[in-house]
């Protein structure tokens, strides 16, 4: 999705794809597509019609096959030097009309709504879970009481997150007997799981602090430990979580004006 | 939707018709120097709300755990001034030890572990102990106690005209009054062995469980008076709502109202499935209490100076969030009690606990 000049404003992608016999042209630059280097395709938002009056029409959301001639994949490094970023440069890739995700002009309203759903999923709330559990093993049996309020406090707020993020997954497929048990939401869905996300980005922030706070432990990458590998992971990726998949300026108005209505 | 869902939409209907049509600024100032607001009271129990979740042959109004929890989170939404969650914890002591339910409001005590001693003499029982800060006890018709007996914990229903009650209040001038029994006697039909499952600990929880889901309710309506007010409120030449600064505020407060909402209802319903009771509703008293000071101060914060006034509604919500998140054991408390079971249960069980549902 994103364009080096398309971050939280994606509407503004300049990526285009013309029409050809058979199926599309693609031309332009994607940025922090992860793992394209290993990847067979990528999913590629990109404009099929002149952005005139509403931006946000005339998108649409193309297959692109990464070893397609006129594909460049060059690797984006993460501050601690992996390789999983890449930037993708489009050049003419043919992409025939079996490439096209769900209707062409309605990318826009698609992604917008796969990203609803994808920030309430656990993976916004649950990418520093394995450190906790393996603060909870070095704590032992009888932890002293700042740690037992500590660990119980982590584990309050991971079990409503999963109850909200549960209740999103439960109305979008009730199951058999899904109208028990789950709160219904408080908002609109995407709202809701918006709201989830914002939270649940923060939630794996206090994982982090708990065990750097309860040990006196420094960061330590290549540790034999468990806990102080876990630990030095988890904190040169904590800035992420908050920027991908919306920012949480960006989340925080939506919301509102979900909130507020139209204010003019 | 199945047939219970269908009730239970019904029920938050009419409810909510209720509260919204009846509590109002002069309901609510009366309840202030009142205690409470008999006049809502009597159409409350007329409409059954409260002995929600005890069975009708007990001499409650049927339905579930899950109705109940809907009723509690729409009376805090309105910060309903009588003791709804009270009695139907006290009709539920009773109903569970096979004794009759009588109308009118109801307490039950302690409320923090004290222990009042019961002796037998003929048919009838003598109550002697102090219980600190009952609430409503000034203005209920009977005081549902667990004692402690000669041969193990009964379950008591006192006339509270016979106890010492002095009154005493939470910040929301809700009743909060010490109550001191003293040879207090009872005759032997109002008093039953303890059933099962009826002990200090459960009173504990479920009345936490009960103030989370106040708590869920008054967040919410903090929650809408402080967008109501974003979008009327003009500074700088432009609806305050405007500003992005208020804005986001108000998405956080936003957050911690839902998930305040998600905990609260997801705890009655764990309960009701005979899951981890403890997982639960410590769980949801820690998080409705840290929603409730994180979203006050919000709410208050975007109302700016009117909002600390006694004439503006928010108060109402505020007064209760603060009370409410400290009865019943605040968040450190359940924290450390919730962490002492994770930890004895080991780091390996932490997932299967968290997911056993």
């Amino acid at each position: 999705m994103s364009e080096p000049n398309s971050g939280s404003d994606l509407a503004s992608v300049k990526t285009r794809a013309e029409r050809v016999p058979k199926g599309w042209r693609v031309t332009g630059q994607k940025v922090w597509t992860s793992w394209a280097h290993r990847a067979h395709a990528f999913f590629v938002l990109c404009r099929t019609a002149p952005a005139a009056g509403d931006r946000h029409e005339g998108l649409s959301q193309l297959i692109v096959e990464l070893d397609a001639p006129g594909v460049t994949i060059r690797p984006i490094r993460f501050l601690d030097g992996r390789h999983t970023f890449n930037e993708v440069f489009l050049d003419n890739v043919f992409v025939p009309d079996a490439g096209v995700v769900g209707a062409i002009g309605q990318g826009w309203k698609q992604v917008t709504s796969e990203l609803a759903l994808e920030r309430s999923g656990p993976e916004r709330y649950m990418t520093t879970f394995p450190l906790f559990t393996e603060l909870m093993r070095r704590l032992g049996s009888a932890p002293d009481a700042r740690a037992l309020e500590m660990a119980g406090k982590l584990t309050a707020r991971l079990w409503s997150l999963r109850r909200m993020s549960l209740a999103i997954a439960m109305t979008l497929d009730p199951g058999p007997d899904g109208a028990d048990g789950a709160h219904n939401a408080t908002v609109d869905l995407a709202t809701e799981a918006a709201l989830v996300k914002d939270m649940g980005t923060f939630y794996e922030r206090e994982i982090i602090d708990a065990a750097r706070l309860l040990f006196e432990v420094e960061p330590t990458p290549d540790a034999a430990d468990t806990f102080e590998r876990y630990l030095a992971e988890t904190i040169v990726c904590s800035p992420v979580s908050t920027i991908r998949g919306g920012t949480t300026q960006v989340l925080r108005g939506l919301i509102a004006r979900k909130l507020l209505g139209p204010l003019k | 939707m199945n047939d219970a869902s269908e009730v239970r939409a019904m029920l938050i209907e009419s409810a909510t018709r209720l509260f919204a049509d009846h509590v109002d600024a002069r309901l609510l100032d009366a309840a202030k120097r009142d205690g409470w607001s008999p006049e809502l009271w009597r159409i409350a129990e007329e409409a059954q709300l409260p002995l929600v979740s005890i069975a009708e042959e007990s001499g409650g109004a049927g339905g579930s755990l899950s109705d109940l929890a809907a009723v509690l989170r729409i009376a805090g939404r309105y910060a309903a001034p009588i003791p709804l969650a009270e009695t139907a914890l006290a009709g539920w002591m009773l109903a569970s030890c096979r004794l009759p339910i009588e109308s009118g409001p109801l307490a039950f005590g302690p409320v923090h572990g004290e222990t009042v001693t019961a002796r037998q003499h003929g048919t009838q029982w003598s109550l002697s102990g102090s219980l600190r800060r009952v609430p409503w006890a000034r203005i209920a018709q009977r005081l549902v106690v667990l004692v402690s007996g000669p041969t193990g914990a009964l379950v008591a229903c006192v006339d509270p005209k016979l106890c010492k009650v002095s009154p005493g209040r939470n910040l929301a001038f809700e009743p909060r009054d010490d109550v001191v029994l003293d040879d207090v006697v009872v005759a032997g039909s109002l008093v039953a062995p303890a059933a099962p499952g009826v002990d200090h600990a459960v009173l504990r929880l479920r009345g936490a469980l009960a103030r989370s889901l106040l708590m869920a309710g008054a967040l919410e309506r903090a929650l809408e008076l402080a967008v109501r007010y974003s979008t009327e409120r003009i500074q700088f030449g432009r609806k305050i709502g405007q500003f992005q600064a208020i804005q986001q505020e108000l998405a956080r407060c936003a957050g911690e109202v839902a998930a305040a909402v998600a905990a609260a209802l997801s705890a009655a319903g764990a309960l009701e499935r005979g899951e981890d009771p403890l997982l639960a509703v410590a769980s949801a008293k820690i998080r409705t209490a840290q929603a409730a000071h994180e979203g006050a101060l919000i709410a208050h914060q975007v109302h700016g100076a009117i909002g600390v006034t006694d004439e503006y509604a928010l108060h109402h919500s505020t007064l209760r969030l603060w009370s409410w998140r400290d009865e019943f054991g605040n968040e450190a408390a359940w924290a450390a009690e919730l962490g002492r079971a994770l930890a004895a249960a080991g780091a390996d069980q932490l997932w299967p606990l968290l997911t056993r549902d």
